[in-house]
């Protein structure tokens, strides 16, 4: 077992379609076992691209990565059996029920005879699924089939989880059961590499943040070290009047003394300064700071 | 982790024979109405050529061989066609991909599929042509009916994979497989002789495995040897049409 090499080691990743067009763009970043780094950026910015290099669908035109120390590329299947993936437009087969769904996956996964009822089970009752096992998967929600997915995912206990917006379409009670589960494969020692939309998420789970923008890892760190980005950076929401059915516009200052300028000279009656959000920061580092001066909360 | 069992190549074949299982699980329904389908079309035929022509047997024998081929070409192409574009444009393909099994493993499957329906609907059609008098096949020409049966199903199964992965929707698969089964028939001598064939299309009839599939099945149901130039020809249109298709699925894959 090479269990000394990184989990994941991606050097100078960059990968061009046909046309040219650059999806990645020099990505350098490797993680060690317990670290979920997740990938932030807007739609289009090159994170689904990422992963498909990291899993070994697509060859990167330069750089390379390393899965264990191994070309995700070469022997695919090898390092596919050491991982979990969701993909971000997978399907679930339509007339299959849940149960053989697992089972055969269980299976596909070189899951021992033996080991393949106490394997779906465990992920069975992780993931919730009880209740639609008889199912076909065509009749489940948008929700339920990611809670299926993300069951197939964890089926052989994999060492790296790569999850392509886990939580898409999922309600706020089955977005929380997957947080929890993504969280008990962190503490667990998993590597987790999660993109998503939902700023909450990567702020619970994350203890790495990613942004990906035109196809470049601009910013990789620690969560703590992305907010420090920001500098003393604040943000003010200002109180909105009683009984008015609007939420409070928010501005983001430099300094403490700056928001409080800016209170008295608006003449502020009412309002709070706090620590910048996730959010804050990543609409900064979008590139579209302007707007937050006077935006609604 | 949990470790996984077997050498490699046990793997591989433990994954394909799964990946078959999967898919024979997913299109059960569709395959025994199309097989059903493609024995009832040699029998809509047979009985036409029965009212056209009552007494002579030889005729009715080749129509029915005809209608045969043409049903198995049908049921090959659009089960194994269907298959792969439904996976490849509605996800399915993706989540394949997550498991650790290799992209021969996948075409190996679908592969295995359409010999299995060459298999079936050759034996459903010798069963029929037995009950109606038509022709009985030997036991001692079983073995070669299963290998040209087998053969059939396996280049019919290639042309398939190709069209599913080439595809850009469902609806054009449809399309696709339609028009290609339509064009098929109309090039290959299934109802008639290679030499009935205007000059021209001749050369684009021995590329058609209808041809060799209705030349063999002939030599069977006439008890003659099986032809060597229509064997050779049906095994270099499988390895041809095998050879494009894993050409054509790496590029489909990886985009």
């Amino acid at each position: 077992m090479k269990t000394s090499l990184k989990p994941i080691e991606c050097r100078n990743l960059t990968f061009r379609y046909r046309g040219g067009t650059r999806a990645t763009d020099d990505v350098t970043f490797s993680l060690c076992s317990g670290d979920l780094l997740c990938l932030l950026g807007p739609n289009g910015a090159g994170k689904t691209t990422l992963i498909k290099q990291i899993i070994g669908d697509l060859r990167p035109t330069t750089g390379s990565v390393r899965i264990f120390g191994e070309d995700p590329c070469a022997p695919r299947a090898e390092i596919k059996r050491r991982m979990g993936i969701i993909p971000q437009s997978a399907s679930l087969f339509e007339n299959l029920s849940v149960i053989v769904h697992l089972n055969s996956f269980a299976a596909l996964k070189g899951i021992a005879r033996k080991q393949r009822p106490a394997a779906v089970e465990r992920v069975i009752e992780e993931c919730g699924l009880r209740e639609m096992l008889a199912k076909p998967a065509g009749s489940l929600s948008g929700g339920q089939q990611r809670s299926v997915l993300f069951a197939l995912a964890l089926l052989a206990d994999p060492e790296i989880l790569i999850l392509d917006e886990p939580t898409v379409g999922l309600d706020p009670i089955a977005r929380r059961t997957v947080w929890k589960t993504v969280d008990d494969q962190k503490r667990r020692g998993k590597t987790i590499v999660l993109t998503t939309h939902y700023l909450e998420e990567a702020e619970r789970l994350a203890n790495r943040i990613g942004f990906v923008s035109g196809g470049a890892l601009t910013h990789e760190s620690p969560l703590d070290e992305f907010y420090e980005r920001m500098g003393q950076c604040v943000r003010l929401v200002e109180t909105p009047d009683a009984g008015s059915d609007q939420a409070g516009n928010v501005h983001v200052m430099d300094t403490v003394e700056e928001a409080e300028a800016f209170a008295r000279l608006h003449r502020l009656k009412s309002y709070s300064i706090g620590r910048v959000s996730l959010e804050d920061v990543y609409v900064r580092l979008a590139g579209h700071r302007a707007p937050l001066h006077g935006e609604n909360a | 982790m949990i470790a996984a069992t077997g050498n490699r190549a046990a793997r591989s074949t433990a994954a394909w024979l799964y990946l078959l299982l999967l898919l024979l699980r997913k299109e059960v329904t569709s395959t025994l109405a199309t097989v059903a389908n493609s024995v009832l079309l040699p029998i809509c035929i047979c009985y036409s050529a029965f009212m056209v022509s009552p007494t002579n047997i030889d005729v009715q024998r080749t129509w029915a061989i005809g209608g045969l081929v043409v049903g198995m070409g049908m049921t090959c192409l659009t089960q194994v066609s269907f298959a792969v574009a439904t996976d490849r444009l509605r996800g399915g393909m993706r989540l394949i991909a997550t498991l650790p099994v290799s992209a021969r493993a996948y075409i190996a499957s679908h592969l295995t599929y359409g010999v299995m329906l060459g298999l079936l609907v050759a034996g459903s059609g010798a069963v029929f042509l037995r009950i109606s008098g038509l022709t009985a096949v030997s036991w001692d020409a079983l073995p070669q009916l299963i290998f040209v049966a087998a053969l059939s199903g396996l280049s019919l199964a290639c042309i398939g994979v190709a069209i599913g992965i080439w595809t850009p929707d469902v609806a054009t698969a449809d399309t696709v497989v339609s028009s290609a089964g339509l064009v098929l028939a109309i090039v290959s001598p299934v109802f008639y002789p290679l030499s009935a064939l205007p000059s021209y299309l001749r050369p684009i009839g021995w590329l058609s495995p209808y041809t060799h599939i209705a030349s063999l099945a002939s030599d069977i149901a006439n008890a003659r040897p099986l032809s060597l130039a229509h064997l050779s020809a049906l095994a270099a249109i499988a390895a041809g049409a095998l050879f494009s298709t894993m050409l054509l699925y790496r590029r489909g894959t990886t985009r």
